[in-house]
């Protein structure tokens, strides 16, 4: 499992199977604003990443939070 | 486990409840910043730990109204113990940092909430403002004083209110360095201050003495001797050939055995359990003068070729303790893993470490907490050691009444005596064994209990090796004209088996005589572990006049019961202190 999927599937207490692209706060009712907080700052720990505040809130669903690392240069599959 | 493990097991809770039969537990918070991370934090850890969590936290910025309004959700929450965390920090303006005012008013606050409630009040100092450049900046700011106003404050109502405990939170972030717990950004945008780890930190404080408030402490250090105690093996080079003294790394070995000596002097009791013949194990007590610990500081040495895990049952049996209450440390990772497996209870730090860590992780160990140390408590290392003594000289009389002569028992009744309300409740929370109904009582209930009457008798025991403290305790309250109920009868374990309990309940029998009462009820409740009271009214003569959900309710006439044991003395010094 990547770190990322963990930090996801941890958090908002879902299965990994269900840590896909499409994840987003509409499909999994626990990524409320608490959690939001908690992704971000577990996934920039996770990844040793920092992402702007205007980045992560434009965060919409999973697919953008690989696309993001990936522009910090990082591996989100590591 | 790390916090996204917490926050898994919080966020399954949150969706399913809990599965297992959990012990419920309700707690506040009040902060004066954003706390949902330390409540879903607290509830991941109170879920692993076995309790179901009911968690109040004050809503923002609402901490004054709620704390000032008794009829605010705060106070009708009830919890047994209320989480209060202020923060005040350099990076960002508040009430707090604008005038002195403000914390005049949180302080009355809080001390209303605190004198209402049943429950405990942990109250957190403020974090220094501690830094170098702060400290530069700030010097004579108000930020400074402040703090220093406010933490001398909660340090005095900590005094004043036996129900308010100070946690220092300064000592926390110095563990973890004050450059690691602020998260400016989260603190900025989202009004929490703190990060993650440091969030956990503060958590895992406030689960020990949640776990403390709930009686689950730890009471017992178990000990190996080899290299644990001391460098070396005394089987192999004798009780001056090990290492302990002033060179590495016997000086290590001392400070160990130093801060040990420390715990037993605030209350733990020590005890060994170590593969050797225990005639080395006491010529190294006689010959070995650096030894720190001497044999009187251990209630229980064990020293034999069985397994680890059969000298700890046998130790918490000859204590009188539970395997949850021993902390076991042993250097070998084979008696460790013995121990793990067959006694899980037993808590088993890793002690695959140089000697010169040894005082250090003793001291780190998450396992002393208590919400607040009596003078009783410290001397409890000592009783227990004591006790040893006193089984040398059972083992050498023939019958009970020889043992007590020799002893010399004397119990010492107060009536009403309001300066021992904190040790009383303290029994009512901690007695399981021998206890009639186990009602576990508030100071605060104990107090209304004297003023509307009741008759509060506590025995203070002692013998011709020192006192056990108050260790015994009947509450009587009137139940009808001439008849008197007991509602609370209880006796520390500690001083069982000594018919302390049957001389005790005669002395005031007939003080209730002399008084007019011509009946003494008793309602037994039986719980799990009360079995040792459970003969004890039928052996009085006690009839039993009914019974309900298993609990029976017994009758004494007082008048027949006085000429009953008319001839039959028990060899117990009695004074009445009222």
């Amino acid at each position: 499992m990547s770190k990322l999927t963990h930090v996801f599937s941890s958090v908002l207490g879902i299965d990994e199977s269900e840590v896909t692209p499409e994840l987003s706060p509409e499909s999994a009712s626990s990524w409320d604003s608490l959690n939001a907080i908690i992704l971000l700052t577990e996934i920039e720990k996770a990844l040793g990443v920092r992402f702007e505040y205007s980045e992560a809130m434009a965060i919409k669903n999973f697919a953008d939070v690989i696309n993001l690392v990936k522009s910090k240069g990082k591996d989100p599959y590591e | 486990m790390e916090i996204l493990d917490y926050l898994k097991l919080a966020q399954a809770f949150e969706k399913n409840g809990s599965e297992k039969n959990l012990e419920n537990v309700k707690i506040s918070i009040v902060t004066n910043f954003t706390d949902d991370l330390l409540k879903k934090t607290l509830t991941g850890l109170c879920i692993s730990q076995g309790f179901h969590p009911y968690i109040f936290t004050v809503p923002y910025k609402q901490y004054l109204f709620d704390l000032k309004n008794e009829s605010s959700d705060l106070y009708k929450h009830e919890s047994e113990i209320t989480f209060v965390f202020f923060d005040i920090n350099p990076f960002i303006s508040s009430e707090f940092t604008s005038s002195l005012d403000h914390i005049d008013e949180v302080l009355n606050d809080l001390k209303t909430f605190c004198k209402q409630t049943k429950g405990d009040v942990i109250i957190h100092t403020l974090i220094n403002p501690s830094s170098v450049q702060h400290s530069r900046i700030f010097k004579g700011h108000i930020l400074n004083r402040t703090v220093s106003e406010f933490n001398n404050k909660i340090s005095e109502l900590s005094d004043e209110l036996s129900n308010v405990r100070i946690l220092d939170t300064n000592s926390i972030v110095s563990s973890v360095g004050e450059k690691n717990i602020r998260d400016l950004r989260g603190m900025y945008a989202f009004s929490q201050p703190f990060n993650n780890e440091f969030t956990l930190n503060i958590v895992k404080e406030w689960m020990s003495l949640i776990r403390a408030k709930k009686g689950l402490i730890h009471k017992c250090i178990v000990l190996d001797l080899d290299n644990t105690l001391w460098g070396g093996v005394i089987g192999e080079s004798g009780p001056l050939g090990v290492s302990l003294g002033n060179e590495y790394p016997g000086n290590a070995f001392l400070e160990f055995q130093k801060v040990l000596l420390d715990y037993y002097n605030h209350g733990i009791i020590l005890a060994i359990n170590s593969k050797n013949n225990i005639e080395d194990v006491n010529e190294m007590f006689e010959k070995n003068q650096n030894m720190i610990l001497k044999k009187s500081h251990f209630a229980s040495i064990v020293a034999n070729w069985k397994t680890k895990a059969e000298n700890l049952v046998q130790i918490s049996n000859e204590l009188n303790i539970g395997l949850d209450s021993i902390v076991f440390i042993d250097d070998d990772p084979m008696n460790r893993e013995i121990v793990t497996s067959q006694l899980p209870e037993v808590m088993v730090p890793n002690w695959s470490i140089p000697p010169e860590e040894y005082a250090k992780t003793l001291l780190d160990l998450d396992a002393f907490h208590v919400i607040k140390l009596t003078d009783e408590d410290k001397q409890r290392g000592q009783m227990y050691a004591v006790e040893r003594e006193r089984k040398e000289i059972l083992s050498s009389s023939t019958d009970v009444s020889e043992y007590l002569k020799k002893l010399d028992v004397e119990i010492e009744i107060s009536l009403n005596s309001r300066e021992q309300i904190p040790r009383l409740s303290q029994l009512t929370q901690k007695t399981n064994q021998f206890n009639l109904s186990t009602i576990r009582s508030t100071e605060k209930e104990i107090e209304t209990l004297i003023d509307t009457g009741a008759l509060v008798f506590s025995g203070d025991i002692k013998d011709k090796f020192g006192s056990y403290g108050i260790t015994i305790l009947a509450i009587i309250v009137e139940k009808e004209i001439n008849k008197a109920e007991l509602l609370i009868y209880l006796m520390s374990c500690r001083v069982m088996g000594r018919k302390i309990e049957e001389a005790f309940l005669r002395s005031i029998i007939e003080t209730l005589n002399k008084k007019g009462y011509k009946k003494l009820v008793a309602k037994f409740i039986p719980t799990k572990k009360n079995l040792p009271i459970s003969d004890f009214f039928p052996q009085l003569g006690a009839m039993q006049v009914s019974s309900s959900e298993g609990a029976k309710v017994y009758e004494l006439a007082i008048i027949d019961y006085l000429a009953n044991i008319a001839n039959n003395s028990i060899p117990i010094k009695i004074k009445e202190l009222y």
